[in-house]
């Protein structure tokens, strides 16, 4: 895919959104809309003119294209998938429980094959996460799942 | 000065801020070693983990690591020809040929050197330079105040970005971002949409970490390069002396330029480097050694890209106006502990401030102590799989930031940020001006406001002193340097010397034997 076609479309997509970024800003009382009226207003302009650019480029040179590996985009796509699920988890588990999982999990869906490896670094990095976010930095964190099913506590 | 130099030592010194200096320099090193981390990104991550710390302890980590990720990055650059950081493009036009050549230990020796010596320059800059541009801007009025933001918002947005229609979209969107929650002078919601947790804005902790810890991992897990054994070597064995007394005037001009670049913002370490090596090879009596194993390549690029470091906070620290992403970054840093850049920096906070800036000379020492007992481990830490560090990246970014307010809300944010931030890099719209943006819009816009009171809202006010009309004629001619680079680019038939060592794929073109 041509990066100026990509270009094209995500600065009309962000002129769309800005315009009623600008409409919204209006709405606001005369004081607070100064800045961001104009703020939206240029910000819609400099879009406008990007797209404006980027189909100009396509249109006589045709740009740069954008290679992308069907690997890259499976591994981009899984590390924001696990990376999602850490976060509706960590709450619930506790976030050095959930690292224990999310460590190993993302690293083997990502392709990393030495499972001795996964293991020892989740459990090392979950340990050191533990000691420093609850012992040292004493933060309240949600409880830690691990700690009742091994513990009782 | 000297009083509050004098009372930020014993500070210094405290056992907890030396072992922070210390940790933060090896870890600085390891994360400059890895390719596609940056001095930035573990800056970004650390800062939500510093938040419970002292000041001082906090700052000195940073500064550790600000100063170790920038040699860091010659480990890789020298032994696998790719720079561990943006700055250290230039350290492999002569670094990697000497590894070749079976002097790779002796190229990260000289390197190392070479950091520690221009680190330890920079940060006296900072020291000597800092106080009297603080005391200069106690002169500022809203108006001032006003252009010098606007000034740093266009001197970053036009200067950092080869397309300035793309630094100034980050601006803007950065400013948006700034206004986000209520209006501290109206009590009014702006894009709040109604959502209770945007109410009070958005974190600048949440966008920092976001924009620049999230995107590297992205990336590395994208890419996820595995470096063999045989790839890296082992350094090499062959000693040819170093001639360290050849290596002086090349450091002394080196250190001149790193601080003069640093000072001036939107340019940065790597556009230091470049014309360090640059001009290490127009005064060199055999320019063909250059590009092929010069030592002094090697030394004029790493000493001028730690010369930058501490420099490119002076503006920073004494107006407010972060000249390149680290230091937006580190402001942020000094923000969390309540610690507002400007002159009240010298006057109230002042032995944490000096504390901080003796904190990146002594941490320039360290470096070369660290490095010479680590370089085994330095070079090993490359081995390291990205495939099992971008998720190490993402949890602790994502901990760090949940446990600044408790908040899941920032962690969704944050991730948000980090998409936002990974797209913008790949369609070339840096990020430094989104955060800078961030920073100064509430400074410009409360300026603006009152600078319309007091002038009962006549626009001629923002004219009326002679520090404004000469800050408008800066911004005029900053906003103007693209336009004259490209009648330079069309004129000569090739880029100029600036713009290719700010665009490191073509100064590779062109410099690289």
């Amino acid at each position: 895919m041509r990066q100026a076609v990509v270009e094209t479309g995500v600065a009309l997509a962000g002129a769309v959104l800005s315009v009623f970024g600008l409409i919204h800003a209006l709405g606001f009382t005369r004081d607070s809309a100064y800045l961001p009226t104009v703020v939206m207003g240029l910000l819609t302009l400099l879009l406008v003119v990007w797209a404006v650019r980027s189909a100009l480029t396509l249109r006589h040179e045709g740009g740069d294209s954008i290679r992308l590996a069907p690997g890259h985009v499976r591994r981009f796509f899984t590390l924001l998938a696990t990376s999602i699920v850490m976060i509706v988890a960590a709450p619930r588990l506790g976030f050095a429980t959930t690292f224990l999982l999310f460590v190993p999990l993302s690293g083997m869906l990502l392709g990393y094959r030495k499972g001795k490896w996964l293991v020892v670094t989740a459990i090392i990095f979950s340990l050191l996460i533990y000691l420093i976010f609850q012992v040292v930095l004493d933060r309240p964190l949600p409880p830690e799942m691990a700690l009742r099913v091994f513990t009782g506590i | 000065m000297w009083d509050s130099i004098l009372s930020a030592l014993p500070l210094l010194f405290s056992p907890a801020v030396l072992l922070a200096m210390a940790g933060g320099a090896t870890i600085g090193v390891l994360i400059g070693a890895l390719p596609g981390l940056s001095a930035t990104m573990g800056i970004a991550v650390l800062i939500p983990l510093t938040f419970t710390m002292d000041p001082l302890v906090a700052l000195g980590m940073m500064a550790g690591i600000y100063n170790g990720a920038m040699y860091g990055g010659a480990i890789p650059a020298i032994l696998l020809r790719i720079p561990g950081t943006p700055a250290g493009i230039a350290t492999v036009f002569d670094g990697h040929p000497m590894a070749q050549k079976g002097q790779g230990l002796e190229a990260m020796k000289i390197a190392l050197t070479s950091s520690a010596i221009g680190g330890s320059v920079s940060a006296l800059a900072l020291l000597f330079l800092s106080p009297p541009l603080a005391a200069m801007a106690l002169k500022f009025g809203p108006v001032e105040v006003f252009w010098l933001a606007i000034f740093g918002l266009a001197a970053i947005s036009v200067l950092l970005s080869d397309a300035p229609i793309k630094g100034l979209i980050s601006a803007c969107l950065g400013l948006v971002i700034g206004m986000v929650g209520i209006d501290s002078m109206t009590g009014n919601e702006r894009f709040t949409f109604n959502v209770m947790d945007l109410m009070g804005g958005i974190d600048i902790l949440v966008l920092l970490t976001g924009l620049y810890a999230i995107p590297p991992a992205l990336t590395l897990a994208q890419e996820a390069m595995l470096l063999s054994r045989n790839s890296i070597g082992s350094g090499g064995k062959t000693r040819s002396g170093i001639g360290w007394r050849r290596l002086m005037p090349t450091w002394c001009r080196a250190s001149v330029i790193g601080v003069i670049v640093g000072i001036i913002p939107g340019t940065g370490g790597n556009i230091a480097a470049m014309l360090s090596w640059n001009e290490a090879r127009r005064v060199a009596k055999d320019k063909s050694r250059f590009g092929k194993g010069a030592p002094e390549g090697v030394a004029a690029a790493e000493c001028a890209n730690n010369a930058d470091n501490a420099a490119s906070l002076i503006p920073a620290l004494t107006l407010g106006i972060p000249g390149s992403s680290v230091s937006a970054v580190i402001l942020g840093g000094l923000l969390v502990h309540g610690m507002l850049p400007g002159p009240d920096l010298f006057t109230r906070s002042a032995p944490v401030t000096y504390g901080f800036i003796l904190a990146m000379l002594v941490t320039s020492i360290m470096l070369f102590v660290i490095g010479r007992l680590g370089a085994r481990l330095f070079i090993n830490v490359m081995y390291m799989p990205p495939l099992l560090l971008a998720p190490i990246i993402i949890a602790l970014t994502t901990i760090g930031v949940y446990a600044i307010n408790n908040s899941l809300f920032d962690v969704w944010l944050m991730l948000t940020f980090g998409v936002m931030g990974w797209g913008m890099e790949r369609l070339k719209i840096p990020l430094a001006p989104a955060v800078l943006a961030v920073i100064l819009g509430p400074v410009a816009e409360s300026s603006l406001r009152r600078a319309m009171l007091i002038g009962r809202h006549e626009v001629s006010y923002l004219f009326s002193s002679t520090i404004a009309i000469v800050m408008v004629t800066i911004i005029v001619l900053t906003v103007l340097v693209p336009v004259i680079r490209r009648l330079l680019t069309h004129y000569r038939g090739r880029p100029s010397k600036l713009a290719m060592a700010s665009d490191p794929e073509r100064a590779r073109q062109r410099f690289e034997p």
